[in-house]
């Protein structure tokens, strides 16, 4: 069975890449455009096995994705992609429940090696 | 001399030269590597510091897989590997081939300069507003780092403040020029 990842990024062609990446390791991959859009998807279209979230976008941004998620689907593995990984973004996801996190410069190259890590060990 | 190697004349040599043993370790930087670490904040990467040293020590990631592999091709099969990369700093585009030549069990590495530049000019060099989008967020290529102009139609520019500093409310997307370089590699 295919498992299931919804990919949420504010920027189209990012979303494109990454999702293109990801169907290519055989994963089918769900995209949102805005937080909003990722947390009806979650509540309306059933379980997705991970949940491949940016962190800068309009509101709701990244962070309170992620604190909603922590909130009401505790069980959701949660990889970070953000530009800036550093300073005091990446202890907060990480505080907020981030399974791991991602720099976006080196996520062409390695988002699919970390999904695989993350869902097939 | 250094074995095969005229060490005075890499020493007087323009490009960025240096050589590593065979465990990527600096033997030997010219000295238009100092002047390229003083003009560029490098002021702890001159050579001093870093003979001695291991090259994947200062690099990490993908990159140093890159450059492990190629460098290792090198040691194993004697042929001359060579590239062109970027470098820019936030305000001058550069543009350089590397070399990297097999001597005598080590690599000597030759980065000579192809194109140095200003930065193109754009018409509203630094000011947020032009930028900024109707949320307050700035959106920046994260491969060339150039940043979206916010009235269509969209322009890519490359803002030295942007590059230089980090500025707040900055989401990374991808200029349509990355997002075809990397869709070609798929």
């Amino acid at each position: 069975m295919e498992l299931r990842l919804l990919l949420v990024d504010d920027d189209p062609s990012t979303l494109k890449l990454f999702s293109l990446i990801l169907a290519k390791g055989g994963y089918s991959v769900r995209t949102a455009e805005s937080g909003g859009d990722a947390l009806q998807a979650l509540s309306a279209e059933g379980k997705f096995d991970l949940l491949i979230l940016d962190l800068c976008m309009p509101k709701p941004d990244g962070f309170e994705v992620l604190k909603q998620v922590k909130e009401l689907y505790p069980g959701l593995r949660t990889l970070v992609i953000s530009g800036y990984l550093s300073g005091a973004l990446l202890p907060a996801s990480e505080c907020l429940g981030a399974t791991a996190t991602l720099n976006k410069t080196s996520a062409p190259e390695l988002l699919l090696a970390q999904v695989n890590q993350l869902l097939l060990g | 001399m250094d074995g095969l190697l005229d060490t005075g004349a890499l020493e007087n040599d323009p490009s960025v030269i240096y050589l590593l043993d065979r465990d990527w370790r600096f033997r030997l930087c010219n000295a238009a590597w100092d002047r390229f670490a003083l003009a560029n904040g490098g002021e702890k990467l001159l050579r001093s510091s870093m003979i001695g040293s291991a090259l994947f020590d200062s690099i990490s990631g993908e990159v140093a897989g890159h450059y492990r592999r190629a460098f290792q091709r090198v040691l194993d099969t004697g042929a001359v590997w060579q590239q062109e990369y970027e470098c820019s700093s936030a305000r001058v585009q550069r543009r350089f081939s590397m070399q990297v030549y097999p001597v005598d069990g080590q690599l000597l590495v030759v980065n000579a300069l192809l194109v140095e530049a200003a930065h193109p000019g754009d018409p509203f060099p630094g000011i947020e507003g032009s930028y900024r989008n109707s949320d307050g967020i700035l959106v920046m290529c994260s491969n060339c780092r150039r940043t979206k102009t916010n009235k269509p139609p969209a322009r890519w520019d490359w803002v030295p403040e942007f590059v230089g500093s980090r500025p707040p409310q900055v989401s990374h997307g991808l200029c349509q020029p990355c997002y075809e370089y990397y869709c070609a590699r798929l």
